[in-house]
């Protein structure tokens, strides 16, 4: 498209002078103020209406603000992710595409051969966005009212307690194959294609037990038709002080909240990333934006380059384990 | 009454100046959007999302329903004059609309889909106002074996929608389910027929399909066909529907309302199942069966009404239990949640100007949206005349824009010229293709759900008739099935396929 890119080099030769003035002033934050002097795009795996895809929108309308530019967030679905991926991939690597993704950046390589990209060597982390605490819930006329009572049922009667799960290797996927794998019991997996399906077979009695995304549970809650059993997550919940973590029911391998996370092609100057990550963190600080997520269970986080590099590292090592271990395969 | 209350004040939000102007827009955009092949509310809808940041979360919430009811209206007027379904709902509306249109009746289709779906809009608007919470709970009762025994049920009465041979629709049945296999397995991710292209791990879309099975199919024959002064056989009869339509279409819309608001409600297949069976029930009730596939005014009624009352009553279990039924639900709530709405049972309570409101706003757009579009149908039938060799680029153009908006994606376009030259050699061969397109919806969805009703069950296949719905359907299923294979039936069957031939 060389008409846009003509435009824009029209752009940045006018926005030049200025951004040098402002340099020369020493007004501007960082060196890079040059960056962002047009529209940003962020392209998510994320299907438009689900959780992740909204938490995306939410955080960069805010960080929009924050950057005074237009964030156009797109949603290219399919493939575990892998679309989007090659869609950031495919545009110029100038700061200006960002990728939103979950855990499927890393199990993604884990089960899938033969992929067109390396996600490890052709991304470089920027921040965790959001995290979603996961549930562990019931069906309100179950027999089961605590997790203790549901494990030892499940440990007599191996395969019986059904299950659903949407999204092989998502977080919800992995923390229910923790649970099991962990606490030696055997539940019997039913797939589903979308996560408020598990939500509606729950609570109908097709299903005997949900791991799902807080969010995605609760309109369940409210309508007082689910019990929660267990939370996963490093604390208890605010909204629900009574129920306990996975870690404190002894299953800390298992305790983990899912989580969304900012992506820029490899080679992006260290300096727009520090940039993108300051924005998103000083978004995650607005009201207008935290409060909204808030209230459908979604927390904004916005963690340093470093801190997220780091929670990486360390999912890592959690699915290489669980895939490995409970023998997920593709 | 206290309904009734509540639906009043619903329209004092829905006729604020405002709120009517977002309605208009909405309606507006949807027809629009519908007319254009290919660009369906989905995408629309999806691209619109980030807008509705600016805009009061009720003012939002009626401009997308407007584009949605909208867009199911605006599609049954390009299946209607150019035989391409634009959206999965309007395939049915292609069989008998295209044929009235190349008869020379456009005008009464399009009158005729207008009206049904007026009545549908205005009578599902009332049975969400009374009934909401309570018909909810239907959702909830259907369960994986009784979705399985539902799209079972609706397989089988594809056999009867399609006239002509019935080894051909069953062989185009199985075509369909074939292709409704590639993509990613649900259950164990494993990838079929996708061939390492990433573009088919979520499977074939159904726009390329769909368009290029009717459509561009549609084009190819044309040309071959000589065709070159335009889409119609004959001159322009009349604009508005006789007496005659009226009798025969308003008993087809009631009976295919009553279908729509029930299937509606369930997740899943709802709109499209809705259309196409109406229209076979319509065909069953028929005097005269052999007449549909061949311009009747009830094959175009029942499946409009049915469609557009499927469409409303499909916020029922996003609005009461926070359950999106389909693709554009999950997007409405997503329109709810960006305000920090969460859709589900407390709408109704602390939401309540929502709620209302956006039913309210359904009558008025429906209204708005008859207003709009019978001025209209003078313009469409226009465009009819206008000489075949300069329309027909200009209608691939705007299919092949349609495809490629949908996903960004070229492989689209690719596979819609692939679809186009199928659906010319199914003309030829004088296969239907609406059976293989039922199929290819409901394939997948019947494949999971009997596999999750399987491991619900424990293995036991007992399940399906243990279950009172399940087993209803399942019984009416095979009722339908001794009626295809019964002589007598089959006598008139043949009959039709001769006089076509």
């Amino acid at each position: 498209m060389p008409k846009i890119d003509r435009r824009d080099a029209l752009k940045f030769a006018l926005a030049a002078p200025v951004v040098l003035a402002a340099g020369r002033l020493g007004a501007q934050e960082s060196a890079g103020a040059a960056w962002p002097t047009r529209p940003v795009q962020v392209v998510t795996g994320f299907g438009p209406g689900g959780g992740g895809d909204i938490a995306t929108r939410v955080t960069y309308q805010a960080v929009s603000e924050v950057l005074k530019q237009p964030m156009v967030v797109e949603n290219r679905t399919g493939g575990n992710s892998l679309v989007a991926a090659q869609a950031v991939l495919s545009l110029p690597h100038d700061g200006y595409a960002f990728l939103m993704n979950g855990l499927q950046q890393l199990v993604t390589p884990l089960l899938m051969k033969d992929l067109p990209i390396n996600f490890e060597k052709d991304f470089q982390p920027v921040t965790q966005m959001v995290k979603y605490p996961e549930t562990i819930s019931v069906a309100k006329d179950s027999q089961w009212k605590t997790f203790e009572e549901l494990m030892a049922y499940a440990k007599a009667n191996p395969d019986r307690i059904r299950y659903g799960t949407s999204g092989i290797g998502g977080v919800p996927h992995i923390v229910a194959e923790a649970i099991q794998l962990y606490g030696g019991v055997k539940f019997r997996n039913i797939s589903y294609r979308v996560a408020p399906e598990i939500a509606r077979d729950v609570v109908g009695g097709q299903l005997d037990l949900a791991v799902l995304n807080v969010s995605t549970l609760t309109p369940m809650i409210q309508a007082d038709k689910v019990r929660l059993l267990a939370v996963g997550n490093d604390t208890r919940l605010e909204q629900f002080p009574d129920v306990p973590t996975l870690a404190e029911l002894g299953l800390p391998k298992a305790n983990h909240a899912d989580w969304g996370g900012i992506f820029t092609p490899a080679g992006v100057s260290a300096d727009i990333v520090q940039q993108m990550q300051a924005a998103v963190a000083k978004a995650a600080k607005m009201p207008s934006a935290y409060d909204k997520l808030a209230a459908q269970g979604t927390i904004m986080v916005g963690s340093s380059t470093a801190d997220f590099t780091a929670f990486l590292a360390n999912w890592q090592g959690i699915v290489e384990e669980v895939v490995r271990e409970a023998k997920i395969s593709l | 009454m206290d309904s009734f209350v509540s639906l009043f004040h619903g329209f004092s939000i829905a006729l604020q100046p405002a709120n009517l102007l977002y309605c208009l827009i909405g309606t507006l955009v949807g027809t629009l959007i519908g007319v254009l092949p290919g660009i369906g509310p989905l995408s629309a809808i999806a691209i619109l999302l980030p807008i509705t940041f600016y805009l009061e979360p009720v003012s939002a919430l009626i401009m997308l329903a407007g584009i949605y009811y909208g867009a199911q209206y605006g599609g049954s007027t390009s299946a209607i004059l150019l035989n391409l379904p634009g959206e999965n709902s309007s395939v049915v509306t292609c069989l008998d609309g295209h044929q009235m249109a190349r008869k020379g009746r456009a005008g009464p289709a399009l009158a005729v889909a207008a009206l049904a779906s007026l009545f549908a809009g205005v009578f599902a608007t009332l049975v969400i106002t009374l009934f909401a919470p309570p018909i909810s709970q239907l959702a909830l009762m259907f369960g994986p074996a009784e979705y399985f025994s539902l799209m079972v049920l609706g397989l089988i009465a594809a056999i009867v929608l399609a006239h002509g041979s019935v080894l051909k629709a069953l062989g185009m049945i199985v075509l369909g389910l074939l292709l409704g296999c590639v993509g990613t397995d649900v259950d164990s991710g494993a990838l079929r027929m996708a061939f390492g292209i990433p573009g088919l791990f979520d499977g074939i879309g159904f726009i390329p399909l769909a368009m290029g099975l009717f459509g561009v199919g549609e084009i190819i024959r044309n040309i071959e066909n000589g065709h070159h002064q335009s889409v119609m056989q004959t001159k322009v009869r009349d604009l508005w529907p006789s007496r005659e339509d009226f009798r025969r279409s308003w008993p087809a819309a009631t009976r295919g309302t009553f279908i729509g608001c029930i299937l509606g409600i369930l997740p899943g297949g709802g709109a499209m199942l809705s259309s196409f069976a109406a229209y076979t029930f319509e065909k069953k009730v028929s005097k005269q069966p052999e007449r549909f596939g061949k311009g009747a005014v009830e094959g175009v009624a029942a499946p409009e009404a049915a469609n557009n009352a499927g469409a409303q009553t499909s916020f029922i279990p996003l609005l009461t239990l926070g359950i999106p039924s389909n693709a554009l639900m999950a997007l409405m709530a997503g329109a709810l949640l960006i305000h920090g709405i969460q859709p589900g049972p407390r709408v109704i309570t602390n939401n309540p100007e929502i709620f209302w409101g956006l039913i309210a706003s359904m009558f008025v757009g429906n209204l708005l949206l008859v207003v709009i579009n019978l001025p209209l149908i003078g313009l469409w039938t226009q465009l009819l005349r206008v000489p075949y060799h300069l329309f027909y680029p200009m209608i691939l153009v705007f299919c092949c824009i349609g495809v490629f908006t949908v996903n960004n994606s070229v492989l689209d376009v690719m596979l819609l010229m692939v679809f186009g030259f199928f659906g010319y050699m199914f003309i030829k061969w004088h296969c239907e293709p609406a059976p293989l397109l039922l199929a290819f919806v409901l394939g997948p969805l019947m494949e999971e759900n009997l596999r999750r009703a399987m491991q619900v069950s424990y293995g036991d296949p007992a399940i399906f008739v243990t279950r009172p719905i399940s087993a209803v359907l399942l019984a009416v299923a095979a009722g339908c099935l001794v009626l295809v294979l019964l002589p007598a039936f089959r006598r008139t069957r043949e009959v039709a396929f001769q006089e076509e031939s």
